[in-house]
């Protein structure tokens, strides 16, 4: 295990002076001056309104904010308490700022929130993050109750979200984890999360922290050291999810390495549990699910398929190291395809996602090369799925998304057979 | 008559056959060393290549590019037989340079100090060129990988640039390190990197000005058009 940095003299005092509680809030930030003072507010009054007698902290765990972002959570307060809190709670929440060290990233502030959590002894922890402009009180009732009533060891939330929303977790991560783990987690990369301090201080105990897990790759290194942990999972349906507006096409090839690389990594450090494992389960859903308006998506179907082409043309020689002739044809012939027909069936994107695991597990290219190399072909299958749920409702959309999730259940042998031994190229 | 024909004939076999006594022990020193060198060549060979074998060099050297770039070049053995290859001909080549000396032969006097003198300046050549060759590999993928995802059409064009970029260095360098023509190779890089750099920038100026008026238009339309209330697909 390596060593956690130690906390910062001023959160020491700090700790000493709240000397325990029994919940703790975690908000990662880094130039959130914009939103933070919102997510703080929600966060107290969902505190004070859901938990008056509990012994809470909200934890600030910043990257280095220039815009104000630290100042704002230590000043932010309910303009109007009385408005929202029938009782006025017993307790003040605590507030504690603190920098965090390591790699710049989500990953390593998280890891701040769990030593202090782990420092507290507290019973219930949940995180969220800083750029959310659709956060409620209700989501820490949410979040924290099913750990502190249910026995829960890890909440996972569950978003109403646009039909062509979280494209890697809908493609990639949900029914990559749920045909390994066994277990359904519709969003396990959501970025909000309830956990236990049993499992905060087995999350501290493992040694990724130099790695993707440190950035974008802690919400699956999270969610699926839950599940294979062995840990009680439940979900918790939060409704809308919306953010502060960035330039997503900017940050994929980062989302994609991280992400994707984090899963991959699990894949190899759980392949003694996800082997030999078939089918999926549900698990345990709090909270009353509803449909809510989401904001319209720009999807610029014709721009990824011309990458997807592209890629197969000019990285031929390095995908045919990964994919066996059979299925370049496939994708070629996908490819050739006009416009308006372009597909790619579900087995074969199955097949694309696991022969990608296979080649990481086998380091047949320098691993940011392969990671990258996925990027064309999960375009490609970004712009076929939004072609064809074009005109379907986002229920249709979802029931979608599960005949795709039985397909990676069903191709999961064909990892199995050639993890430790088979050609994976036929 | 006779008796001095007989003289020239006993005093020539006689010379003959001290020059020939005077030269057997470096000929059979040097046909020794030969042997020897060839010897433990094969022995070193043959170490080497299941050293290779037991660290899995063959799919380590594939992963790091260079089994495609061999192949690109059409050497078709597999990295391991090269090293081994290599280690042979290594160990001949410095018991070939002992013989050679053995025989003391006039005008090759000092072989083996030539080579001493010669092996750190050529081993530290071959290396520049072996990990430029790596570099240049691992880049040239690395701008082409990064090229098809933006979307650029000139990936490959790109992509080789690189890579030629990255090998035209390490063999300017390398060149440099032998002390061939030292001065000649810096005149000749710079300017074939200097005029390349030109060329580009010309060819971008005059004949893609068109091209480069089209992508600052469409990045300042986009920048302007952006819709509010509309969002672009979030990945995660």
């Amino acid at each position: 295990m390596s060593e956690a940095p130690p906390l910062p003299e001023a959160v020491e005092v700090q700790l000493g002076k709240i000397g325990g509680a029994d919940l703790l809030v975690g908000i990662p930030s880094y130039n959130n001056a914009r939103t933070i003072g919102h997510v703080v507010r929600a966060t107290s009054a969902g505190l004070n309104k859901y938990f008056p007698d509990a012994k809470a902290v909200i934890v600030n765990s910043d990257g280095g904010s220039t815009d104000g972002t630290q100042e704002i959570v230590a000043q932010a307060e309910l303009s109007d308490p009385a408005t929202i809190l029938v009782s006025q709670p017993t307790t003040p929440i605590a507030r504690i700022v603190t920098p965090y060290h390591g790699i710049p990233g989500k990953g390593s502030a998280f890891r701040t929130i769990f030593q202090i959590a782990d420092r507290l002894g507290v019973v219930a922890c949940a995180v969220v993050d800083s750029d959310l402009r659709s956060i409620r009180p209700e989501w820490f009732e949410l979040l924290l109750r099913p750990i502190l009533e249910g026995h829960f060891d890890y909440v996972a939330p569950l978003y109403w979200r646009h039909k062509f929303d979280g494209t890697i977790t809908n493609s990639i991560v949900y029914p990559l984890t749920r045909a390994l783990y066994g277990k359904r987690v519709r969003q396990p990369i959501g970025g909000e999360f309830g956990f236990s301090r049993d499992l905060a201080s087995a999350f501290l105990t493992k040694p990724v922290w130099e790695t993707d897990v440190a950035r974008f790759g802690i919400d699956i290194w999270m969610t699926t050291t839950a599940i294979a942990g062995g840990f009680r999972v439940c979900e918790a349906y939060l409704g809308a999810k919306l953010h502060d507006a960035k330039d997503p096409g900017s940050d994929l090839t980062a989302m994609m390495t991280q992400v994707v690389g984090s899963c991959f990594d699990l894949v190899e450090s759980y392949a003694s549990i996800w082997s030999g494992h078939r089918g999926s389960q549900g698990v345990p859903l709090f909270g009353f699910p509803h449909a809510v308006g989401v904001e319209n998506i720009q999807v610029n179907v014709e721009r990824m398929i011309s990458i997807f082409g592209q890629g197969l043309q000019d990285l031929e020689e390095l995908l045919g190291k990964i994919l066996p002739p059979r299925l370049m044809d496939a994708l070629r012939g996908a490819a050739a395809a006009p416009s308006s027909a372009f597909r790619i069936a579900d087995p074969f994107w199955a097949e694309v996602v696991y022969r990608f695991a296979l080649a990481h597990h086998r380091k047949v290219l320098p691993r940011e090369h392969l990671l990258r190399l996925l990027i064309p072909l999960y375009l490609g299958r970004t712009a076929s799925f939004v072609l064809e749920m074009w005109e379907a409702s986002p229920e249709e959309a979802e029931a979608r998304i599960e005949k795709l999730a039985l397909v990676f259940e069903e191709t999961k042998p064909l990892l199995e057979t050639e993890w430790n031994g088979g050609d994976p190229n036929d | 008559m006779t008796d001095l024909w007989q003289d020239f004939v006993w005093a020539a076999t006689r010379d003959m056959g001290a020059r020939i006594a005077a030269l057997l022990p470096g000929l059979l020193a040097m046909l020794t060393l030969l042997t020897l060198g060839a010897l433990l060549g094969w022995l070193a060979r043959v170490i080497l290549m299941r050293l290779a074998r037991a660290v899995d060099f063959d799919r380590r050297t594939e992963f790091w590019g260079v089994t495609t770039v061999l192949g690109r070049a059409g050497i078709i053995r597999a990295p391991s037989q090269i090293l081994g290859l290599l280690a042979f001909w290594g160990l001949f080549a410095i018991f070939a340079t002992m013989g050679i000396d053995a025989l003391a032969l006039p005008g090759a006097p000092a072989a083996t100090g030539i080579m001493v003198q010669l092996l750190p300046r050529l081993l530290a050549a071959v290396l520049i060129l072996v990990v430029g060759w790596l570099v240049a590999n691992f880049l040239g993928q690395s701008v082409l990988i990064a090229a098809v995802n933006a979307g650029v059409p000139e990936a490959r064009h790109l992509a080789r640039a690189t890579r030629w970029g990255v090998l035209l260095f390490a063999v300017a360098t390398t060149l440099t390190q032998l002390g061939i023509g030292k001065e000649m190779v810096l005149v000749t890089f710079t300017i074939t990197f200097g005029g390349l750099i030109l060329a580009l920038a010309l060819a971008f100026g005059l004949g893609g000005r068109a091209l480069a008026r089209d992508i600052l238009e469409r990045r300042l339309r986009r920048e302007h058009e952006q819709h509010p209330r509309e969002k672009t697909i979030a990945h995660l």
